[in-house]
């Protein structure tokens, strides 16, 4: 599905990700988690084409390394923006809409019927939310507008930048389940970025951990989720208890 | 003699609304004032005038050419104007470019059809009996024009999917992006509208104030109109240029003079009681 070999990102003199080396499956979701600065987002920016970058990044076949953002959007690859960048003076019905674009073109005026109710289904509360504008929702909300509007695009691959920044524990919950409901429902691939590394975990097939720009550590959730050193670094005291609890 | 100045206020109020709808269309698209509107608003003046009197064109014709014109002069503004600096880091590049770009404009206008103003002759010529007094017929054309110039705009922006794209990359550019919308494009398309909309404002005043490089000046009171309607909101932009225009019309009652410092004077009291215009734009709704 998607190959990334030896991917580097420069932001001026600083270098924000040292080669690395990432797959991505069909059907399978994917996690990058890490901490702050480690250059998570800067992969998933590379991969959109909105980040100058070298190295190769191949979609199902086609090297898409300097391909434009629209292009890549146009193959389906969306990308739901790290604090949810939802439109705020639009509805949600019209942010959902612009979803489209892609496949639908600016004069498009296509059916998408089935792809609304398919979002909708997913996400009821965004129906009930249709004529509201976007600012107005709640953060869980907006996020799932966020998700939403990349499920309208026809997505054959879905990068989520950090979909639990600023959310309540509960809200995260949910949200999480859905993500794995619709990539169980549709076998659509995920690539997920994550601070919240408990959950990614919990929810990936297979987890990368990027440090300082590179890869320290890969392998299948399930596994890392038992890592002493995962632990260490990434749960801290608080989860060892949790668990003997 | 009051419905007469109202008429006018109207009429003028209207120019000035398309004049601060150009403004607010760019700000809420790229963030930068454009202080060329003014001059680009002169320029659908020469552009109308040349169709009509030196191309010879019918009406009918000439309009549909001069938008076409109007709308791809906007486009390589952008392209000269706003492109090559749109990532630089200090904020006032653009306004600064736009402002040169303002007086090459005027030089280019001059060189072209020279310094003497020229006439344009009204559609329909003569007055209209309106409450006793005698009207020009080109200010109830304005009000007409206006109207169906606001309304197409708002059909664009609102009820068509292109215009909502084009929203939803005025109001931010990343994420449409990542949706697959080329800034490029969106860009464009709203320094063409621009161009077009505030083209067709000189037109529309050629046969009262002549064709002339200081139909620039309409700009002023364009962007009082905007301040006090509200920075950013296009029904705001609107409804402030109006009264604008009614205000310096009843400013003839007190002085003839003074005129244009009545309107001025009113923006200033608006900025000191609410600075926030009459209605809130989209823009502080962001915050």
């Amino acid at each position: 599905m998607l190959k990334i070999q030896d991917l580097k990102v420069r932001y001026g003199s600083i270098e924000a990700v040292k080669g690395v080396n990432i797959e991505v499956k069909d059907d399978a979701i994917v996690c990058l988690i890490g901490s702050n600065g480690a250059g998570k987002t800067s992969i998933l920016k590379a991969i959109s084409g909105v980040v100058e970058h070298s190295g190769l990044i191949e979609y199902n076949g086609e090297d898409i390394s300097s391909a434009s953002n629209i292009h890549i959007a146009k193959l389906g690859i969306q990308h739901v923006p790290e604090g949810r960048q939802v439109f705020p003076g639009l509805t949600v019905f019209e942010n959902l809409e612009i979803g489209c674009v892609n496949w639908r073109g600016y004069f498009g005026k296509a059916d998408h019927k089935e792809e609304l109710e398919y979002v909708y289904s997913m996400f009821p509360r965004l129906k009930e939310r249709e004529k509201q504008l976007a600012w107005s929702l709640s953060g869980g909300e907006q996020q799932m507008l966020a998700i939403g509007r990349a499920l309208m695009g026809r997505p054959k691959l879905l990068l989520l930048d950090e979909p639990s920044m600023g959310l309540a524990p509960l809200v995260i919950e949910e949200l999480f389940q859905k993500i794995t409901e619709i990539n169980k429902k549709t076998g659509l691939p995920i690539l997920m970025v994550e601070q919240n590394a408990r959950m990614a975990l919990s929810v990936s097939d297979y987890t990368y951990i990027i440090e300082q720009g590179q890869i320290s550590m890969e392998g299948a959730s399930a596994d890392l989720i038992h890592d002493d050193r995962v632990e260490a670094a990434y749960f801290g005291k608080s989860w060892k208890v949790k668990k003997e609890v | 003699m009051y419905l007469q100045l109202l008429i006018v206020g109207i009429a003028m109020g209207m120019i000035y609304a398309l004049l601060s709808l150009g403004i607010v269309l760019l700000v809420r698209a790229v963030g930068v004032l454009n202080f060329a509107e003014g001059q680009l608003f002169m320029l659908g003046a020469y552009v109308t005038f040349c169709l009509t009197y030196q191309v010879g064109m019918p009406l009918w014709l000439m309009i549909p050419i001069a938008v076409v014109i109007l709308f791809l002069f906007g486009v390589l503004f952008m392209f000269s104007i706003y492109w090559p600096l749109r990532k630089s880091t200090w904020s006032a590049t653009i306004i600064i470019s736009c402002l040169g770009a303002s007086s090459v404009i005027s030089e280019l206008v001059k060189v072209i059809w020279g310094n003497n103003p020229l006439v344009y002759a009204p559609l329909i010529k003569g007055t209209v009996k309106i409450g006793g007094v005698n009207l020009e017929y080109q200010y109830l054309i304005i009000i007409a024009v206006c109207i169906l110039m606001i309304f197409l705009i708002q059909m664009l922006f609102d009820k068509m999917y292109v215009g909502r794209i084009m929203q939803a990359a005025a109001q931010n550019k990343y994420a449409a992006g990542l949706l697959g919308v080329s800034a490029t494009l969106t860009v464009a398309a709203t320094y063409g509208i621009s161009a077009a909309l505030v083209g067709i404002g000189g037109w529309l005043v050629a046969p009262l104030f002549l064709v002339r490089t200081g139909l620039s000046d309409f700009l002023l009171k364009g962007f009082a109109g905007m301040v006090i309607g509200g920075y950013g909101s296009v029904k705001g932009a609107v409804i402030g240029s109006i009264l604008v225009g009614i205000i310096e019309s009843y400013a003839v009652l007190l002085t003839t003079t003074y005129q244009n410092a009545i309107v001025f004077l009113v923006l200033i009291v608006f900025l000191v009681i609410k600075p926030d215009g009459l209605i809130k734009g989209k823009i502080s709704e962001k915050a």
